[in-house]
């Protein structure tokens, strides 16, 4: 038999919020983190089709990291470092006491330390001289830049891995720590996804993708609407999760708060497309299905789903029908939120943000409404989505997670029972 | 009468995207169902209509081009010098103020798209 894994600690940096505490307040209010963008300075923004993202504003590293940290890494690692420091203080994990070599780091990332990246290969195509590439660069954008500086700020010598499965790579992060725990690596995995790539040249990318909503430049708190008949496109957001994950065993020894138990997880790629589901939606439902075969349940003990959910027309559309497929007649009955309607599609981090919500859900029996939920589409429509929030006893919730590159990702949570 | 040096430059951008011959390419066909483009493949062969024709494609115009000759006279009515188009004509008078909103940045595009279903859908991403 499988050996248990729980969740003890939870960090968030978001756009709705910089720690659990003003995050879970604002998405219980479904408050939206979506604004207008400023600038893509020297670019006008003009030459984008979309001007709205879920950009965390005014963060300063030095607010919340020392030097020697936050300043030699990008972004996307910076956000990791302080959600990472939120979830081993909420986990009451002090690292002095540990055996150093079993607590592991495992970060998903997508695009990692895109900042310095498009800065630097700017200036050496404009300036033309390579010698002034800043010695930092390859350090910084090298994508396990976050997992190593996470392991260096906290002594953790177990295990270091980091998982690029685009806008799955968290989730993976997540099953990759249950099994490096279950296969007795580590007894403890700090989980993190982080992401900050709202950036000109990706921006602009997924622009030319038309990934991106661009109907309500003008509205932004209204762009972000997964399940809506109005969606149009994602909406870019950047921020991390951070989710302390240890052996039952260890989380008795000393004590720990637990929120919910890691119990399954599923990685599969539909071999389709790199950027289109299957519009059958039949790779999503087997997802699910394997996820919770994984965890020994089965689709009636589950009471939540955190939904993958991007307000893509297709995207929305295709996970709802396989909701639909595999739960059947209790489809309608399943609270179902999507995350990504407050604070954006955050890419890397969004598997771990949208745990961190389903860890709280379990804990606190609080669902997160699902913002701009206005007009269902008929397409999409599961009577669990609620633009209000919800309160449930979760036995059991989905967390999904589906990354271009046709990867899928669930996991499984559920409430623990001693 | 669409122009025919308009047409031919639409068969060569498909035809190299294709890697086949241009003569086996003609304005009936169907981007999707005769030529097999799947959304993506759409959104990247307008990406170069809009580069050889120094143009720029709303979302909102997506729908409508689903055929070789129906890409020819979009481009057609859009390279002919005029009074910025209408904003693309939309049963929900909202919508349509929104798109009228939006389009302000971007070259004013003619609201004479066919009414066609959006039967695959511009926008197709997880």
């Amino acid at each position: 038999m499988n050996s248990r894994v729980v969740v003890t600690g939870l960090g968030v940096v978001s756009s709705i919020g910089i720690g659990v505490s003003e995050f879970w307040k604002s998405a219980l209010a479904g408050r939206s983190g979506i604004t207008a963008i400023q600038s893509f300075d020297p670019f006008p923004l003009a030459g984008y089709r979309s001007k709205v993202a879920g950009q965390i504003h005014n963060f300063s590293p030095e607010q919340y990291l020392p030097a020697s940290q936050g300043n030699r890494v990008d972004r996307y690692a910076q956000f990791a470092l302080v959600a990472t420091k939120e979830a081993l203080a909420d986990a009451g994990l002090l690292m002095a006491k540990e055996s150093p070599h079993r607590v592991g780091v495992i970060v998903g990332a997508g695009m990692g330390g895109m900042v310095m990246g498009e800065r630097e290969i700017t200036q050496l195509y404009q300036n033309k001289r390579p010698h002034r590439v800043h010695p930092n660069f390859i350090p910084t954008i090298t994508l396990n830049s976050a997992s190593g500086i996470v392991a260096m700020a906290h002594g953790a010598k177990g295990p270091n891995l980091t998982i690029s499965t685009a806008c799955s790579s968290s989730a993976h992060a997540l099953g990759q720590a249950l099994q490096c725990i279950r296969s007795g690596q580590a007894d403890v995995v700090i989980v993190v996804g982080a992401d900050a790539s709202i950036t000109p040249l990706v921006f602009a990318g997924f622009c030319s993708m038309r990934a991106l909503s661009s109907e309500f430049n003008d509205a932004p708190e209204r762009a972000s609407r997964p399940f809506d008949r109005a969606r149009d496109g994602f909406v870019m957001g950047e921020g991390a999760g951070a989710l302390i994950v240890e052996s039952l065993a260890h989380a008795k020894k000393r004590k720990a708060r637990i929120y919910a138990e890691l119990a399954g997880y599923a990685a599969t790629s539909e071999a389709y497309h790199m950027v289109i589901p299957r519009e059958d939606g039949e790779e999503v439902s087997t997802t699910m299905q394997l996820a919770l075969k994984s965890a020994d349940l089965a689709p009636a003990q589950v009471d939540y789903i955190n939904a993958h959910a991007t307000s893509t027309t297709i995207g929305d559309a295709v996970e709802a029908k396989a909701i639909r497929h595999l739960f059947k007649n209790r489809a309608d009955k399943i609270a179902i939120s999507a995350t990504k309607s407050l604070v954006g599609h955050t890419l890397g981090a969004a598997g771990a943000i949208g745990a961190v919500a389903s860890s709280l859900a379990i804990h606190t029996g609080q669902i997160h409404p699902t913002a701009n939920y206005d007009d269902p589409d008929p397409a999409c429509r599961l009577g669990g989505i609620s633009r209000s929030a919800q309160e449930r006893t979760i036995r059991a919730a989905l967390l999904n997670a589906f990354g271009f590159g046709s990867n899928n990702a669930t996991v499984v949570l559920k409430k623990f029972v001693a | 009468m669409t122009d025919p040096a308009i047409v031919s430059k639409i068969i060569q951008a498909l035809a190299s995207y294709l890697k086949r011959d241009p003569a086996s390419i003609t304005e009936a066909h169907h981007l999707r169902d005769d030529l097999g483009l799947d959304s993506m493949a759409v959104i990247e062969l307008l990406f170069e209509i809009e580069e050889r024709f120094k143009i720029q494609i709303p979302d909102q115009d997506l729908p409508g081009l689903s055929t070789v000759g129906s890409v020819a006279v979009y481009v057609q009515q859009r390279l002919v010098p005029a009074k910025p188009a209408p904003s693309h004509a939309s049963k929900n008078p909202q919508k349509a103020r929104r798109l009228k909103k939006t389009s302000r940045t971007l070259k004013p595009a003619p609201s004479r798209m066919p009414k066609k279903p959006a039967s695959a859908s511009k926008k197709k991403k997880r």
